[in-house]
Order: structure tokens, then C-alpha cells, then sequence
């Protein structure tokens, strides 16, 4: 009897052997940090909305590696002639993760509660704290400031969406992770804990969330679309790069994002490892305050542009996957500007430049518009962000090749929120910043930042023309007419020397060789439902 | 009467053959000491280097960067290869100890004078002010040091002189207590009782015989305090709160590089925190010597 279990045991051994190790069930991704909470209709970050990915769907998505808009939620759609009027046929039997189905009224419910602010569950999100910033910024605000007038349910599993005004990028919007669609009975039965016990209808449904530790999914068996390749996935936090990548050399984990630059090439080099680029999406700047007086002399401006050497820091610091930016669209998006010339790199032109404004001696002091003179500070960013991979020493090389053309400036930064809020404020007099673009749109880019003249967030950059051709390229919705007026944009962005803009990067993931069918996308937005370890 | 208490001194200091100082005595048991010699010459050797760098050499860290010589081991142009921006590690190092050593110096001489004559008023004016002054000692030391410093500059700032006010203040309540201490001992000794009883005047009495008598075991504080302010330094250097960029501060330099572990370039890491390691030991092996060599019970 014994000896027939010891040769069973030794055959299953030996049987499994031959036929080599199972795929993994699980698929382990290492994060930056810990999300904030997994309700994506507040969230903002992208360590929130890389989990909330995979337990949600948006009624359109972006295909592939694109931002390419392709069915998801909604099986096809239809816009009326004058661009406003919007019906969207949804996918019949999809259910959310608890049960319920997904219908109409379901869509009419999310779009309500973004939308209302005298919705209940808007109203105890705001109470708690929370904002519904991305409504708000794409759709231009809520109640009657929204430009969207209705949304209807006008069949079991038809919505029509009514807008005040054609927007040309809406389709896209609704691809954000934002706007993706959760189960109503889920939000009314949690309340604001809602964020804590996630349901929605996609690949994965979420299963537990260990805090400051990892998040927890499993395969959802009822998938309507692709169907997930892995049982489980984990969502781990480890905060320190360098700890990260060796987690993942380790094993321990099978992808990660946040690799420093000068890992790109560690990846690179190690046969076990594989290196993904997500395309340019992403443009790190300098901004002026123009309420600094000697800012306001454009001749200022240009000796900026012209001390920097944005080449050789580039090459340097973006562990080559950087790019030189000469404007703010990244050249992945429909509206760059082929045509435009860099600044070129000249310390004597910029000195040249700053005599002509009247420092021959240079420049380490300012003067802001109330008369309160102070030494020039240059702002640098305390996080990591995937525009300026590492902000201080960025930051550094870039002082240095102003102080060799005669600007002095100091160095100095502040905790995240209390920078930002700075900035928003418009307290920072020179400052470091970027933007990774949400839906592949011009718009999102351009008309973000510069449609609101004089706003105190954009250091009170007052360029009416702009904001109007910006505005205008916003309503039209023939793609080729608004590329040519962000074209334009950008030219005149370029002409007033508005802003430096210093690179795009693409930013590196690394995987574990085992790891197959990871498709990265510009906006961040990946689903794992492809995913396959082996 | 200073006689008598000389008279006093040379009783308690037995070692001391006559004719020989007690300070002579005491820096002839310190070089006796093969320890407390290699802690003199490091702590010596970084303060000629602290002295001489700056006199020596101009440094100009606001342009030093050469991004075409980034991350080179090194080599005879750069023995201590160059770091993240192109920038000659030897000369930072160099330059930083300055900055750091400086830190470390100022910030212990002004926690070492404040506390003293705090822990002296404390012991010798006795109650209410003794109550008062221990009390805020005691809430100082109730917080771990380091947290304290931390907490002080992120609520006046980061930045050079603010990280040197957080450090003395936090190191204060050690010297008030030390001189408070002796202060209560050396009140109830006879020679003081009887200076005391003669009629000299407080403030004879605390110059004259309290403070010598207090003088050994500060110094021995002193030297590893100021190790340890070194450390709370680079500290706060590390966590982007003490000396900004591009100011060649160890701890800063170090929190700039240990990411480069991954990629192999330890140089960038290893020398600055080697500068740290062996400054501190340093203190640290001539404070236990000055210990030894001041403390005469010890050799009994």
C-alpha cells in the first residue's frame, strides 16, 4: 500500500516534470504607490485609475496602443449632423460584477451623479471631501454650466446624450478612466466607502485591498470582452524605484512602471527582463510668472530659451527615452507642429539678449509687480513625474546652463500638494512642471492651459489671441481644420517665448520575459485582461 | 582662595604629578591612547581639509555641471569619479566637508554654550528656575532627536541655517542636564561650601571653580555631539530639508546617488558616505579618548 503511494508520488513528480511548469495564475504589477481610493469617478492619479482599469469599463475605449477611439460599453453610436446630439447603442447582456445588469438607466444614473451636484451620491462625495475635478474640466463644470443639457435613457439599452455646443474631442473624453461606469446599487449600498468596495463590469473584480501593501483582483469569469488570460492579479506598492526594479529581479513581482533613467539600460542588459515604452504622451516645462516684471521683457524670455541646453539633457538624463520637445503637443498628437524650429542653444546670444533688457551684469534678482524685490528662486519639482523622471537633477543641469549665461538662480522645491498648490495659486515666480495627456486630443493639451487668460495657475499668462484660436478649434469638428489651428497655436505659443517647453518621454515599464501581451497606451490607460504570464 | 581650590583640584586629580597642569596631564593620557590618536588625526585631517579646501581651491557649484562626463568611475583626471551631472566627486567631497564638518561645529558650539549656561543657572539658582528651565528640558527630550529636527525644519523651512537652528536646539537639553548635574554635585562639596562661607561673591564662584570643574565632561559631549550633528546633518541633507542644491552637502550627495546602486555606480554613493562614516568616527574615537584621559576615575 505504501510503496504504491511513493510510486504514484514519484510519477506525478516526474509527469509534471515532462510537462514543464503551468502557466502562473497570477499576475503580479508593482506600483508607485499606494491608490488613493477605487472609485474612478474622483480619483485623478494614475495609481488609482491603473487599478480601477481593470475593475471598470468606459462606454467607448482606447484602441490598442492608441488613443484611437473604439467600442466598449456601448456596441456602436451615432452623432447628429450639427454634432450635438449623441445616441449610443449599449451591449446587451453585460452584468456589473454584483449581479446587476448594465442598461440605460444604469449609463443615465453615472452621467447624474458626475453631472448634479444636487445628486446624493455627488453631494456626500463633495461633503466628504471629494471632488468631481475631471467632469468639471472636460465638460465644463456642473448643473447648467455642464455642456451637456440632457442625458436619456430612450430604450432599454439606448442613451442619447444632448449637448449645448458641438465638442470636438467628447467622444474621446468619454474614454477617460474618469468616466467609467459603476454599479449604481453598488454606490447607493457603500456611500462614500464606495471607493473601498469597487464593482463595475470589467475584466477583474475586485477582492481585497491590503493598505500599503497591495490590491487584490480576480478574473472576472463573466467578462463580456477578451477574457482574462490570469486568475488573480496584485497590484503591489513599493514606493522606491530602485527597491521596485530589484523586486522584480527578484521575482517577486512580474511588471512595474517608475524605472529611474539610468535603470533603462539595467533592464536592457538583463536576459531575464523586457523593456515597454509607452508612446509620448507627456511634455516637462518651464513656466514664467508674469507677475515678475522682468518676465514680462520678451527679450527675457528668449535668453532662457536660448541658455538652455535641452539636448544634452535629454541624452543624459532620460535613459534615451527622451525626446527634445520644441512646443507643448508631444509629436504623437495630430496638432504638432512640424514646422517649428527650436531655440538653439547659445550662452553668448542669451547674454546678448540679456543685455539688450538691461542685465548686462545678469540676472539673480526680481522685482514683482507690487515692487517687492527677491532673489530669483527657480522652483523644482519633489516627486517624480513621468515629463522630468528626475526632477532635481534636472532641475540642476538646467540652473547650471542658466547660470553660464548669466541668470542665477536658486534652487528650491516643496512637498507635492504644497507645490502645487503654490503654483495654482500663482505664488511660484519660475517653476518646473509637465502634463500627461488624458485622451489624445490637441485640446486636452492646449486649451487646459491656455483658454483661461490670465489665470493665477498658469502664472497669469495673459495671450488672448491664443485662447481664441484655441476656443475655436475646440467647437469646429473637422479634424483637419483644427490641426491646422493648434498648428497655429503652437506658433504663436513659440513666438511669444509664452513658456519652455523641455521634453517628452516616453515612459519605460519593465517586465519579467514570462510576461506576454502587455500592450502599453499614451494615456496609461492598460488593461490586463490580455495579459499572460507564463 | 583660588589657592585652596587648586589645592582642591590637585586632590581630586591624582595623576597629576606637581608642576604639571591638569590640562597638560590630561592631553599626555590622551596621546597615550593609540585610539583616541587615530580619532585625533582623522578629526584633524578633516579640519585642515574643511580650512584649506575652500582657501585653496575656488568652487563655483552653480555652473559645475557637465552632463557629457556623467556617471565616470574613477579615474587619474576624477579619483573619485564624477556624479550624476558630470561633477568631480573629489572636489565635492572636498568642498562639502566644509559645509558639513561646519554644520556639525557651529550648530554643537551653539547648543554647548546655550545649554551649559542653562544647566549652570538651572543647578545653581536652584527651585523655581531649576523647575522651569528642566521642565522645558525634559519636554525637549521627550521627542527622539532626529524627529524633532525634522519637525523644526519643516515648520521654519529647509535650508542651511535652519537646519543649523534645529540641530543646536535639539542638542541643548544634554548640556543642561550635564552641567546641572555637576553643578548640584560640586554645591554640596567642601571647597565650595567653604568659598561659599568665606564670602565670595556667585558669580567668582561659578566662574572660578564651578565652571572648570564642569569643563571635562562637556568637552567630552562636545566631541560626540558634534558627531552626532554631523549625522542629523546629512540627515536632514538627505531628506532635502538641511544645505540645497547644488550647495556639495554629504548627506544631500548622498541622497542624490544611492538610486544608482541598481545601475552599478557606486562611486557616486560610496565617497560622500564615506566622508560622513569616517568624520564621525573620528569624533567619535577622540571623544571616548578625551573620556578617558579627562576623567582620572576612571584610571583608578
Amino acid at each position: 500500500m505504501r510503496k504504491r503511494t511513493v510510486t504514484l508520488l514519484v510519477a506525478a513528480v516526474l509527469l509534471l516534470g515532462v510537462a514543464g511548469p503551468a502557466p502562473a495564475q497570477t499576475f503580479v504589477f508593482g506600483a508607485q504607490g499606494e491608490p488613493v481610493q477605487l472609485d474612478p469617478a474622483v480619483i485623478t492619479d494614475g495609481i488609482s485609475s491603473r487599478i480601477t482599469r481593470q475593475i471598470y469599463d468606459s462606454l467607448v475605449k482606447y484602441r490598442g496602443a492608441t488613443t484611437e477611439v473604439e467600442p466598449a460599453l456601448a456596441e456602436k453610436w451615432e452623432v447628429s449632423a450639427d454634432g450635438k446630439v449623441w445616441t449610443f447603442q449599449l451591449r446587451k447582456n453585460v452584468k456589473f460584477q454584483d449581479g446587476n445588469p448594465l442598461d440605460a438607466a444604469a449609463v443615465v444614473w453615472n452621467f447624474e451623479r458626475w453631472w448634479k451636484s444636487a445628486h446624493p451620491q455627488h453631494e456626500n462625495q463633495i461633503k466628504a471631501g471629494q471632488t468631481f475635478e475631471y467632469w468639471e474640466a472636460q465638460f465644463g463644470g456642473f448643473d447648467d454650466k455642464s455642456i451637456v443639457s440632457s442625458v436619456e435613457a430612450v430604450g432599454s439599452h439606448t442613451v442619447r446624450i444632448t449637448l449645448k455646443a458641438p465638442q470636438a474631442p467628447f467622444l474621446a473624453n468619454l474614454a477617460m478612466f474618469v468616466f467609467d461606469i459603476a454599479s449604481p446599487k453598488a454606490v447607493e449600498k457603500w456611500g462614500i466607502e464606495f471607493g473601498k468596495h469597487p464593482v463595475g463590469t470589467g475584466a477583474f473584480r475586485f477582492v481585497e485591498w491590503k493598505p500599503n501593501q497591495e490590491v487584490i483582483l480576480e478574473a472576472n469569469p463573466d467578462y463580456w470582452g477578451v477574457k482574462p488570460k490570469v486568475k488573480r492579479v496584485v497590484v503591489r506598492n513599493i514606493k522606491d524605484n530602485s527597491q521596485r526594479l530589484a523586486a522584480l529581479k527578484a521575482g517577486e513581482i512580474h511588471g512595474m512602471e517608475g524605472l529611474n533613467p539610468d535603470d533603462v539600460k539595467v533592464v536592457k542588459g538583463d536576459p531575464n527582463l523586457q523593456l515597454l515604452l509607452r508612446p509620448t504622451n507627456t511634455t516637462g516645462y518651464i513656466a514664467f510668472n508674469y507677475k515678475v516684471k522682468e518676465f514680462q521683457d520678451k527679450r527675457l524670455r528668449q535668453a532662457f530659451a536660448h541658455a538652455l541646453n535641452k539636448r544634452a539633457i535629454v541624452e543624459a538624463l532620460y535613459g534615451g527615452t527622451g525626446l527634445v520637445a520644441t512646443q507643448f503637443q508631444p509629436p504623437s498628437l495630430w496638432g504638432y507642429n512640424k514646422e517649428l524650429k527650436d531655440f538653439e542653444h547659445s550662452p553668448a546670444k542669451a547674454q546678448d539678449l540679456l543685455k539688450q533688457a538691461g542685465f548686462p551684469r545678469g540676472l539673480s534678482e526680481i522685482t514683482w509687480e507690487d515692487g517687492k524685490k527677491e532673489p530669483l528662486v527657480f522652483w523644482y519639482m519633489s516627486r517624480s513625474r513621468p515629463y522630468f523622471p528626475n526632477p532635481k537633477e534636472i532641475a540642476e543641469a538646467m540652473a547650471a546652463d542658466l547660470a553660464k549665461a548669466g541668470i542665477k538662480a536658486q534652487l528650491q522645491t516643496a512637498e507635492w500638494a504644497v507645490y502645487l498648490d503654490k503654483r495654482k495659486n500663482g505664488q511660484l515666480p519660475l517653476y518646473m512642471l509637465g502634463w500627461t495627456g488624458d485622451n489624445g486630443d490637441p485640446d486636452n493639451f492646449l486649451c487646459y492651459f491656455f483658454c483661461a487668460p490670465g489665470a493665477p495657475r498658469e502664472g497669469f499668462y495673459l495671450n488672448k489671441p491664443l485662447a481664441d484660436v484655441l476656443l475655436r478649434a475646440q467647437s469646429l469638428t473637422r479634424q483637419a481644420e483644427r490641426a491646422r489651428l493648434y498648428r497655429q497655436a503652437e506658433q504663436m505659443l513659440q513666438d511669444d517665448v509664452g513658456r519652455l517647453f523641455i521634453a517628452n518621454n516616453q515612459p519605460p515599464l519593465a517586465f519579467s520575459r514570462k510576461v506576454k501581451g502587455y500592450v502599453t497606451n499614451p494615456t496609461g490607460s492598460e488593461h490586463f485582461n490580455t495579459v499572460e504570464v507564463q | 582662595m583660588s589657592a585652596l581650590a587648586k589645592a582642591m583640584q590637585r586632590v581630586a586629580l591624582p595623576a597629576a604629578r606637581p608642576g604639571r597642569s591638569p590640562a597638560g596631564a590630561a592631553w599626555r593620557r590622551l596621546l597615550a591612547s593609540p585610539v583616541a590618536r587615530a580619532g585625533l588625526g582623522i578629526v584633524s585631517a578633516f579640519v585642515l581639509i574643511g580650512v584649506l579646501t575652500p582657501a585653496l581651491h575656488h568652487y563655483e557649484a552653480r555652473t559645475d555641471a557637465d552632463l557629457t562626463l556623467r556617471l565616470k568611475p574613477p579615474t587619474g583626471a576624477h579619483p573619485f569619479g564624477t556624479d550624476t551631472l558630470g561633477r568631480d566627486i573629489l572636489v565635492r567631497v572636498l568642498h562639502g566637508t566644509r559645509v558639513s564638518l561646519g554644520l556639525g561645529v557651529s550648530s554643537v558650539a551653539v547648543a554647548a554654550v546655550v545649554g551649559s549656561l542653562l544647566g549652570l543657572l538651572a543647578g545653581y539658582a536652584g527651585r523655581r528656575a531649576d523647575l522651569v528651565l528642566m521642565f522645558c528640558m525634559d519636554i525637549l527630550l521627550a521627542f527622539p532627536a532626529t524627529l524633532l529636527a525634522i519637525a523644526i525644519v519643516a515648520m521654519i523651512g529647509p535650508g542651511l541655517r535652519n537646519s543649523l537652528f534645529a540641530i543646536s536646539l535639539v542638542s541643548i537639553p544634554v548640556y543642561a542636564r550635564i552641567s546641572r548635574s555637576i553643578v548640584l554635585a560640586l554645591r554640596e562639596r567642601e571647597f565650595v561650601t567653604a568659598a561659599w562661607a568665606l564670602g565670595m561673591s556667585d558669580w567668582r564662584l561659578l566662574r572660578r571653580h564651578i565652571l572648570p570643574n564642569c569643563l571635562p565632561p562637556l568637552i567630552v559631549q562636545t566631541t560626540l555631539a558634534i558627531a552626532f550633528a554631523i549625522l542629523e546633518a546629512a540627515a536632514l541633507g538627505f531628506l532635502g530639508l538641511g544645505a540645497q542644491p547644488p550647495t556639495p552637502e554629504w548627506g544631500a550627495m548622498l541622497a542624490d546617488s544611492y538610486k544608482y546602486f541598481t545601475s552599478g555606480a557606486w562611486w557616486v554613493f560610496f565617497f560622500p558616505g564615506a566622508a560622513i562614516m569616517l568624520s564621525v568616527l573620528g569624533f567619535n574615537l577622540l571623544g571616548d579618548g578625551l573620556r578617558d584621559a579627562l576623567d582620572p576615575r576612571l584610571r583608578l
